[in-house]
């Protein structure tokens, strides 16, 4: 039934009103200490009540969220493509931990689809089974890699591919464009972030075989022979791509290409704010809720550590609304 | 065949509430939805949103009116009228613009409401502009009921 999401789209674009704008994040950015910072929160509907830290807060927040978004979707599964990315964060620390014997609850992060402490026991115990599919395979791998070779970087190429993997699989099963386009975009903007970064640290073709994915945008064995290259080539190709936005702004600074590939996301989410009819503006809320909650985070980080407000404003993205 | 005339303007008639009713019902029923979203959030937008999921419930009555105005003609409804067969093709054509154009003008005008209902929900003071293009819709419905009018009259001027 095309037109089942007509009460959850309302409901989501009425809820839009209490997100923060961009100006509200000035205002949250120019409060004068973190007390003045939660009072403002508290305002705009977070939930500050005697919270021990920011962490808490924005805990509280994204639990808000998918309390909301699970009253609206019955299967929230459709939104496994944006938790991939904590799952195989995860699955990292987990696997770097054996090596490490860092038992630390802190290393893991909340709201991934797979429970951290069973990553966690799984890979403790070597029962990958005990593991999701999606997720076997790749923590055999990279337990193997780890223990073989004790490189964390190699881990960290084999997880991270694999997430990218998934993602793109995950966007291309769904038949909603946005979530196609999300995992899309996800994976050529990770390939142009490991392209650039690698070209600069002179990596060979065999890095860059081994860490990047394939995407319909770009062509992953031309970009990367034109990394092996150097930075230089990997400009000259990205320039005749969708990406060549990000070519002159990569010369500049990684901050900026960060900000660039947030508020390039952002655009795409955008664009499907006035479909009142599918699934879209749900996620579409989903991910601008998990940016303002990032941007909070990182204002909410800098005023404890008493950081330049100049440092930060470089880092505020666009918000959704 | 000789009562194949009424059945035909019946046909007609029926066609016209049950099409542009089952338009108006889907549409209704699709800005009700949206309705209750917003006010789920924000019961205080109640009385905005509540005119705007009425406006793809005109074309039913139009629907209704438009059988009843069929009825009287051909005399189910007053006094008894004897239809010819042409008679009964012509009252049945006569009735399928408002049946038809009732049917998809009050789908697309319940989505149009949907989209002004969200847009109420950001911005209160658009109101009136969110009405208008809901209202939009409702001119060809307008045209449809017209051309029926204007039909099922001559009809019965033709002298068949």
């Amino acid at each position: 039934m095309p037109d089942k999401y007509t009460y959850a789209v309302a409901r989501i674009h009425t809820k839009e009103n209490s997100m923060l704008s961009l100006q509200e994040l000035e205002r949250l950015l120019a409060t004068d200490g973190i007390p003045e910072a939660f009072a403002f929160l508290s305002e705009k509907g977070y939930d500050t009540l005697n919270a021990e830290s920011c962490d808490e807060i924005i805990r509280r927040e994204r639990a808000k969220m998918w309390k909301l978004v699970s009253e609206l979707v019955p299967d929230l599964s459709v939104f496994d493509i944006f938790l991939y990315e904590t799952d195989f964060h995860n699955l990292k620390a987990a696997v770097k931990a054996l090596v490490t014997q860092d038992s630390a609850e802190n290393i893991f992060i909340d709201g991934g689809t797979v429970d951290s402490a069973l990553i966690s026991e799984a890979i403790k115990k070597r029962e990958y089974d005990m593991l999701p599919t999606f997720l076997r395979e790749t923590a055999e791998k990279a337990v193997k890699a780890l223990l073989e070779t004790h490189d964390g970087g190699l881990c960290d190429i084999i997880c991270d591919r694999a997430y990218l993997e998934n993602c793109l699989k995950a966007s291309e099963k769904s038949d909603n464009l946005m979530i196609k386009n999300y995992g899309e975009l996800t994976v050529a903007l990770a390939d142009i972030r490991i392209a650039a970064r690698g070209a600069r640290l002179g990596k060979n073709g065999e890095f860059f075989k081994r860490a990047l994915a394939e995407c319909r945008t770009l062509n992953k064995e031309l970009l990367a022979a034109a990394a092996a290259k150097g930075f230089e080539e990997f400009a000259d190709y990205l320039g005749g791509t969708d990406y060549r936005d990000a070519v002159e702004i990569l010369r500049t600074s990684y901050t900026a290409f960060e900000k660039w590939c947030d508020d390039r996301f952002m655009a795409e989410i955008k664009k499907e704010k006035h479909n009142y009819f599918t699934i879209a503006p749900i996620a579409a809320y989903v991910l601008a809720k998990e940016s303002e909650l990032k941007m909070v985070g990182l204002v909410l980080t800098a005023k404890q550590n008493k950081l330049e407000e100049a440092v930060i404003r470089e880092r505020l993205r666009e918000l959704y609304v | 065949m000789e009562n194949m005339g009424i059945v035909f303007a019946l046909l007609g008639a029926a066609l016209a509430a049950l099409l542009a009713g089952i338009g108006s019902a889907v549409g209704v029923g699709m800005a009700g939805e949206a309705a209750a979203g917003v006010v789920t959030e924000d019961p205080q937008k109640f009385g905005k949103v509540l005119i705007l999921q009425l406006l793809p419930g005109t074309q039913g009555i139009y629907g209704l009116l438009i059988a009843f105005m069929t009825l009287t003609q051909i005399g189910v409804l007053g006094e008894p009228n004897p239809v010819s067969l042409t008679e009964g093709f012509l009252y049945l054509a006569a009735c399928l613009p408002m049946a038809f154009v009732g049917l998809w003008s009050a789908i697309r005008q319940g989505r149009a409401a949907v989209a002004g209902i969200s847009l109420v929900s950001k911005r209160p003071d658009q109101m009136g502009k969110a009405i208008i293009f809901a209202a939009m819709v409702e001119t060809y419905a307008i045209l449809a009921l017209l051309i029926s009018i204007l039909s099922i009259f001559g009809i019965a001027g033709l002298g068949l």
